[in-house]
């Protein structure tokens, strides 16, 4: 009897660590929030519902530390399985060899179609013939603007004005000081983020569509001091000068009601859900160099150090799939073109079909995305320390982003 | 009952006798050893030794010599930051102490209300370091913070605090001098109370005028206090960070070495320059400690 009970008990156990073994639990991480976090975990639970012996946890780690946390936990081995990696991050990544690469995987399935990716969407995840992560957002900076404002003001709108075919970033400096005559307690227009850490989002596209750039060839040197960056970096002085602009530091945002014109992507309209004055978006103006918006784009990887690349894998080609990407695309552009120009993505809750095709389809054709070199943290860091000095009003601009470029150019060379 | 109180003395001295064993006070304090010497003692001693590393994650740790301090005294940056953290360190510490001594001082009296003002005093050094930045970073702003707007008022047009040098830095240590001057008040006050009557009130009779009484007897007498704080002081303003950090994120103006330790340690990964970085802001407060306890002599009184 105690012999058939304690047999009993060999045996329950043994069948319970079979289960264990095939158990699998897969960390996803991620840096979204609000709706689109409860997107991704209902996401994770149907996959769970499809693959029983899989479990995806999903983990929101803030914007801003989400690399310094990645990092840190690739190094003490616990790192996670999945993740989103944002563009910024993707040459050090590769670089570390910390990506698993995808293209065998994806080669191998037929419902993936690589080829309905925008070719410009896979370069920065392409070395050679590895692939080492698939996008899901392909995000062109666009201007999100006050209509109460600009009525306050008595001014046509961007809309407008796009299709009279004068949005220009002229247009723009002037809507923003009419903006400010109106409504003194608000600012015209920013082409910066609140923090200063993210300068990048909306100066690029002035940079771009002045002609100018960040870096040269291969992101080899520094290229903030050419004539171009500097038209749109005194664009911005000038603008904060007349008061038209908030200086840096001034806690203002868009959904605040007290800015005219802010320059941010899609994602950013969940945070425009609830306030009382009226909205809509339209592309970036267009300057010397035509109408060259920056690009956000942010993919799928699965991190080599994982326990667990193939479910990994299997995940991503879920998340990828014609049928998710359909469900994402509300917060980000989907990279599959199918997909952008159906009729899915163009349904979104808070903007209308005719503000997307202009801010977002048009847009992509000609939007850059910035390539960065791998220690682009040392380089930001360059740029935001040196960015009050730049933007000063007594500052001569040119002189101040030739001594940043001097300093990047030591950075790039170490 | 009689029977009780014979048969209970021996039990009483068998029990404590177990309970006073060296063993059982290692065993209470032993948790806290653990910590101690796992979080601090650990990485204390860790740090120096890392600094001879060249280890930037996720790579692996290779030998560096001293090289990471001769890149330290060539980097402009770090350079730069030096100067910066001795202007903080010089700016903040005697007004800490100054303001806190006066404060004391004009608190030390027995009337209606004053217990009100030193709790009013003392409350910002129990918020939270970052959530008191935070609501700096609002009243600081450039156009509609307060200070700017009230400025404005009388015809001013105050700079861009926490981005312009000097301001940035003049910002931060009143800001800091706001939270952390009630502690040092405090202090100094509960010394200022044990100052005995008898001693002051010699003194007037011997005719010493109101500055002599504080500079001849009152700050003598409270002397050790003022040493402690001022080791205190210096330490902590050496270490400051979170609230710099909050404030200027990181913006040249106001970036001291603990910002610079930061950036390299958490940012760009590098621990054995961080390390390095880590280890020289040490020594320099050994350093300092050691030549303040050596001054002492010469003006600390009325040492137990």
């Amino acid at each position: 009897m105690r012999k058939a009970r304690s047999l009993l008990i060999l045996a329950a156990l043994a069948s319970g660590s079979a289960l264990a073994q095939e158990k699998v639990t897969l960390r996803f991480t991620t840096w979204a929030g609000g709706d689109a976090l409860k997107l991704l975990q209902s996401l994770a639970a149907d996959y769970g519902k499809r693959n029983r012996n899989v479990t995806v946890e999903v983990e929101s780690i803030p914007f801003g530390s989400y690399d310094q946390k990645i990092t840190v936990q690739i190094a003490g081995g616990t790192p996670p399985d999945v993740g989103w990696v944002a563009e910024r991050s993707v040459p050090g990544y590769i670089a570390s060899r910390s990506l698993v690469n995808l293209r065998p995987t994806v080669a191998s399935d037929a419902s993936l179609v690589l080829n309905d990716y925008s070719p410009a969407s896979l370069a920065l995840w392409t070395r050679g013939d590895a692939l080492y992560g698939l996008p899901f957002s392909f995000s062109p900076m666009l201007v999100y603007y006050n209509r109460d404002l600009f009525e306050k003001a008595g001014i046509p709108t961007p809309a407008t004005l796009l299709r009279q075919n004068k949005w220009n970033y002229a247009a723009f400096e002037a809507s923003a000081s009419a903006i400010k005559k109106a409504s003194p307690g608000a600012y015209g227009a920013s082409l910066f983020r609140l923090d200063p850490q993210n300068w990048a989002g909306g100066i690029l596209a002035a940079v771009y569509s002045n002609g100018g750039d960040v870096f040269g060839q291969d992101a080899a040197s520094c290229a903030l001091d050419s004539a171009g960056s500097v038209r749109a970096f005194e664009l911005a002085q000038r603008m904060m000068r007349d008061g038209t602009a908030p200086r840096l530091g001034e806690q203002v945002t868009f959904a605040s009601g007290r800015l005219g014109m802010y320059a941010d992507q899609v994602s950013y309209s969940a945070q425009l859900k609830d306030v009382d004055f009226k909205w809509d978006v339209a592309p970036m103006p267009s300057g010397p160099s035509g109408r060259k918006t920056l690009l956000g784009q942010a993919g799928y990887a699965v991190f080599s150090a994982s326990k667990h690349p193939r479910e990994a894998q299997d995940f991503i080609k879920y998340l990828s799939s014609r049928a998710v990407m359909q469900r994402t695309a509300q917060f980000f552009p989907p990279p599959r073109r199918s997909l952008l120009n159906s009729s899915t993505f163009l349904k979104n809750p808070l903007i209308s079909e005719a503000s997307l095709r202009d801010a977002v389809l048009k847009q992509v054709g000609s939007a850059r995305t910035l390539i960065v070199p791998t220690n682009w943290t040392q380089v930001n860091d360059v740029v935001v320390r040196n960015l009050e000095r730049t933007l000063r009003p007594s500052a001569n601009v040119g002189q101040e982003l030739g001594r940043v470029c001097n300093e990047v150019d030591a950075v790039l060379k170490k | 009952m009689l029977k009780a109180r014979t048969a209970a003395p021996p039990r009483v001295v068998k029990r404590r006798r177990g309970w006073e064993s060296p063993w059982v006070g290692f065993a209470f304090v032993a948790p806290f050893m653990l910590g101690l010497t796992v979080l601090f003692l650990g990485p204390v001693l860790a740090v120096p030794v890392l600094s001879l590393l060249n280890w930037v994650l996720p790579d692996a740790p290779t030998w560096a010599g001293f090289s990471n301090y001769a890149r330290l005294a060539r980097d402009p940056e770090v350079l730069r930051s030096t100067w910066i953290t001795a202007l903080f360190v010089a700016g903040l510490v005697p007004l800490n102490i100054g303001l806190a001594l006066g404060l004391a001082l004009l608190l030390n009296v027995k009337a209606r209300g004053v217990g009100l003002f030193r709790t009013l005093l003392f409350s910002p050094v129990v918020v939270p370091l970052v959530a008191w930045a935070l609501v700096w970073r609002f009243v600081l702003q450039p156009d509609f913070g307060l200070v700017n707007n009230l400025l404005g008022r009388i015809g001013i047009s105050g700079p861009n605090w926490l981005f312009e040098f000097p301001w940035a830095l003049v910002a931060v240590i009143v800001s800091m001098v706001i939270e952390h001057v009630g502690l040092n008040m405090l202090i100094f006050l509960a010394a200022l109370q044990g100052v005995p009557r008898e001693v002051h009130e010699a003194a007037v009779i011997d005719g010493a005028s109101r500055g002599q009484v504080f500079w001849k007897v009152t700050l003598p007498m409270i002397s050790p206090t003022v040493f402690l704080t001022l080791v205190v002081t210096i330490i902590g303003a050496l270490k400051a960070f979170a609230p710099i950090y909050v404030l200027t994120g990181g913006s040249d103006s106001a970036s001291v070495l603990m910002v610079q330790m930061f950036k390299n340690g958490f940012k760009y990964f590098d621990f054995g320059y961080a390390s390095g970085i880590a280890w020289v802001l040490f020594v320099v407060m050994l350093l300092l400690t050691v030549g303040q306890w050596q001054m002492r002599k010469r003006w600390v009184h009325y040492e137990s």
